[in-house]
């Protein structure tokens, strides 16, 4: 391996959005096969250290490529974008009324306890993460970063309605 | 070059010998000891044949008794009989429920309530750490009648769903009973190794892979674990539950049915309590294959009571209990981001599974039966063996497993205003690190608090509190210039440590975390110390044997890397790694544990390069026939 250690490098993949994800599975769980301290239970402690030290890389990485939106953002990283900087958050007024509209379809359906219309916001959202991405994944190759990283931010936005359809079905459960 | 000494070719400087481990599954009512015998996982049985040993201590007047003698005078000695001390393990008084709460006399070591809580009983106040070490004593003897010589190592298990107090005190707990912790496994974990899913599950086809839900309803606590399997490697997606919930609650329903029945608001006495709970447990116990059953209770005095329950009001009276299993359940579900149908099946674990209406909600929920081929009482230990074998390093290369685990719940620091700030979200696969920078904000502060909390929600108040510590000399600054970076470390136990820094000037502090409801390192030694009084000598001998072993393992493990990587390293570093062994090897004849020890800590800092080298390696190997120019 090079100096240049990334999150893909260490995982064996292709550095690009769009990924195969069973290779990336497959890559975590040979790495961990090789590096997990349970491998080197009876090691010198120099040895147990640096286990560690691998074992917790390994899981960095696998659990930031496996996700769309901390994929998106470190492939941003990797370009000296922070896609997360709190001071650069303006979005677009009609994705920002989008979102307004969001939470009070999720509101409503918590007040009716209607269970069945969150689990198909869950479906609704998941399909706009993965068409976001797909767009994503294009303007990224094709250099156009400023768009990439709205598109990220907006990913991001719409995790966390993920999250909040999650917790209203936990609260009703 | 030094006169080395060097086996020959193939043959192992030590012979190999099979090193003696177990696995304990320390449960809220049993507790079982089981190892790996001809490659067979088995639980080791007492002098009469029983494989379990009722989690309960009792301390008589000039005695410890343990297990089934301890249970003789639960009921004409209710307090200082300590049963479901599990439900006490890393908690405060304050956290008690109320029906705990009548059980025992409690005491708090900190006066606010808040510490580590101690039981009073006639031979002073014990903690539930001594109570726990009681149990865990028992069966190391056991195990080591049983396999004749001294055990090298144990499996503990602990509820998935245990947080970082609660793995603490049960690790203080093996440690205060003369246990080397080889690790703490996750309960359905343990479940998942000891069903080998991916090999033998019955009407499943050999070597199945897939996902797994690991249903685990034990005497005091429940978890919900599912992972998923492939080629050996257990991966854990996502585990819920609840440390509040279990077949107690179920005698406790039965019991509290029959005190409505007799109009009685609560038992007459302790010594009642503990008779009615018994009945209560018995009469769940015969519905399990019977439509009706009795509780009966005798008071004393020749008073007593009794109640006729049938299996449909058991189950009516129970069922929100099992709606609460079930919301575990789908919140796992929705964690691992599954659906029920891509659950390949459900495997029950714990003696409380054997309820019918448990087994009937389940089928219910996923569309087919659940797998019960194994005892469910048994099969926690089983697993735990069969790790604990691993891990001491008896299992071949080729046979050997993988457990990828996650930490159940969120680790959190305290921000200003109550507020928790996640540093590592729960279902975080483990070990895993994570830093967070801080500012000051005040010009020219010097130093900063920290208060590390564990769970989910977002005020800190909520959250269960597990440390607090200062970061002290940071350098005076303007507010908002100082940068506090504070690491996050959970190792392969699921225990955390936190340390924080100041990254411009380099001031650090560090913290284990364990100092309100684990018990401080100078406690746990003078406990060991009153444990071996006037024993002395003994403590000498016993860390002389313990350097000896240990420095003839660090030998060993030195001399398989250089078999396997002699290459990796240049003469001149081999000759001095060597040179040290030689040296130490010597020493390991003397009487001198502290020499050894040092000598050994010296080797292993000496062959820190060596051990960085021989990583990189295992990584490369473990690449090696994928696509290596993606890597370069």
């Amino acid at each position: 391996m090079n100096n240049i250690v990334d999150h893909f490098s260490i995982l064996c993949v292709e550095r690009a959005f769009a990924l195969d994800l069973d290779a990336l599975a497959a890559a975590y769980r040979d790495l961990q096969s090789a590096v997990h301290p349970d491998r080197f239970a009876n090691a010198p402690d120099a040895e147990k250290r640096a286990a560690m030290d691998q074992a917790v890389l390994v899981n960095d990485a696998y659990n930031t490529l496996r996700d769309p939106v901390k994929r998106a953002m470190y492939l941003l990283w990797l370009k000296d974008v922070n896609g997360m900087d709190e001071k650069n958050t303006s979005m677009p007024h009609d994705f920002l009324v989008e979102q307004i509209e969001w939470r009070e379809a999720i509101a409503d359906a918590k007040l009716k306890e209607d269970i069945d219309r969150l689990d198909e916001m869950t479906t609704e959202l998941q399909n706009i993460i993965d068409s976001m991405g797909s767009t994503f994944s294009a303007a990224y190759e094709g250099g156009h970063i400023a768009t990439a990283t709205t598109l990220a931010r907006k990913m991001r936005f719409m995790q966390k309605l993920t999250e909040e359809v999650d917790q209203a079905i936990a609260g009703l459960e | 070059m030094a006169l080395l000494q060097i086996s020959e070719p193939g043959e192992s400087p030590e012979p190999h010998t099979r090193r003696l481990a177990v696995g304990i599954d320390l449960g809220t009512t049993n507790s079982l000891v089981a190892t790996l015998r001809n490659a067979v996982p088995e639980c080791l049985p007492d002098d009469e044949g029983r494989t379990m040993l009722p989690s309960a201590v009792r301390y008589a007047e000039d005695d410890v008794e343990v297990g089934y003698t301890a249970l003789v005078h639960r009921g004409d000695d209710a307090l200082n009989t300590i049963t479901s001390v599990k439900r006490f393990m890393g908690r405060s008084v304050t956290d008690l429920r109320d029906e705990s709460k009548a059980r025992y006399q409690f005491t708090t070591a900190s006066g606010d309530g808040k510490g580590q809580l101690k039981i009073t009983t006639r031979r002073g106040s014990v903690s539930p750490i001594e109570v726990s070490a009681e149990i865990l004593r028992a069966l190391k003897v056991r195990a080591e009648e049983s396999l004749g010589g001294e055990l090298y190592g144990a499996v503990i298990t602990v509820p998935a769903y245990f947080d970082d107090a609660q793995r603490q005190a049960t690790k203080d707990a093996a440690q205060l009973a003369g246990l080397n912790v080889l690790r703490l496994l996750n309960e359905p974990t343990a479940a998942a190794v000891a069903y080998g899913i991916d090999k033998y599950v019955d009407g499943l086809d050999q070597d199945a892979e897939g996902c797994y839900l690991i249903y685990d309803l034990g005497g005091g606590t429940f978890d919900v674990s599912i992972l998923r399997l492939t080629r050996g490697v257990f991966e854990v997606l996502a585990t819920a539950g609840d440390t509040h919930l279990g077949g107690d609650d179920f005698d406790e329903a039965l019991a509290k049915h029959a005190l409505d029945s007799w109009q009685l608001t609560r038992a007459l006495s302790p010594a009642g309590q503990a008779n009615l709970l018994a009945a209560s447990r018995a009469a769940k116990e015969a519905l399990t294959e019977s439509e009706a059953a009795t509780i009966k209770v005798n008071w004393g005095c020749g008073f007593d009571s009794s109640v006729d329950v049938s299996r449909e009001t058991f189950f009516a009276i129970t069922q929100p209990l099992v709606e609460r299993t079930l919301s575990a359940v789908k919140k796992s579900l929705r964690d691992a981001k599954l659906k029920v149908d891509q659950i390949d099946g459900v495997v029950l674990v714990g003696g409380a599974t054997r309820m019918p209406h448990v087994r009937a909600a389940l089928e219910a929920h996923f569309g087919k039966p659940p797998l019960a081929t194994m005892n469910p009482d048994e099969v926690v230990a089983l697993g735990a063996a069969i790790q604990a074998d691993q891990l001491a390093g008896n299992a071949k290369p080729g046979e050997q497993h993988l457990l990828l685990d996650v930490i159940p719940l969120s680790l959190g620091i305290e921000t200003m205003g109550n507020l928790v700030e996640k540093v590592i979200p729960r279902n975080s696969t483990i070990p895993i690190a994570k830093a967070q920078e801080f500012t000051t904000f005040k010009d020219g502060q010097t130093a900063m608090a920290f208060h590390v909390v564990q769970g989910e929600r977002e005020l800190v108040s909520d959250c269960r509190s597990l440390a607090k510590f200062e970061l002290r000399g940071i350098p005076p600054m303007v507010a908002g210039a100082a940068r506090i970076r504070v690491t996050f470390q959970v190792d392969a136990d699921g225990l955390l440590s936190v340390s924080a820094s100041e990254v411009t000037s380099g001031v650090r502090a560090e913290v284990a975390v364990k100092p309100s409801y684990g018990l401080a390192d100078g406690e746990i030694a003078s406990m060991l110390q009153s444990a071996f009084t006037n024993a002395n000598d003994d403590m000498q001998a016993r860390a002389l044997a313990e350097a000896r072993v240990d420095a003839q393992s660090l030998l060993e493990s030195m001399h398989k890397a250089f078999e396997e990587d002699r290459a990796l390293l240049n003469d001149a570093e081999h000759a001095m790694l060597t040179s040290q062994m030689g040296y130490l090897k010597q020493l390991a004849q003397g009487n001198d544990h502290r020499a050894i020890v040092r000598a050994s800590e010296d080797l292993n800092r000496a062959s820190t390069e060596f051990a960085g080298r021989r990583m990189d390696k295992a990584v490369q190997r473990a690449l090696a026939g994928k696509t290596l120019d993606q890597i370069a």
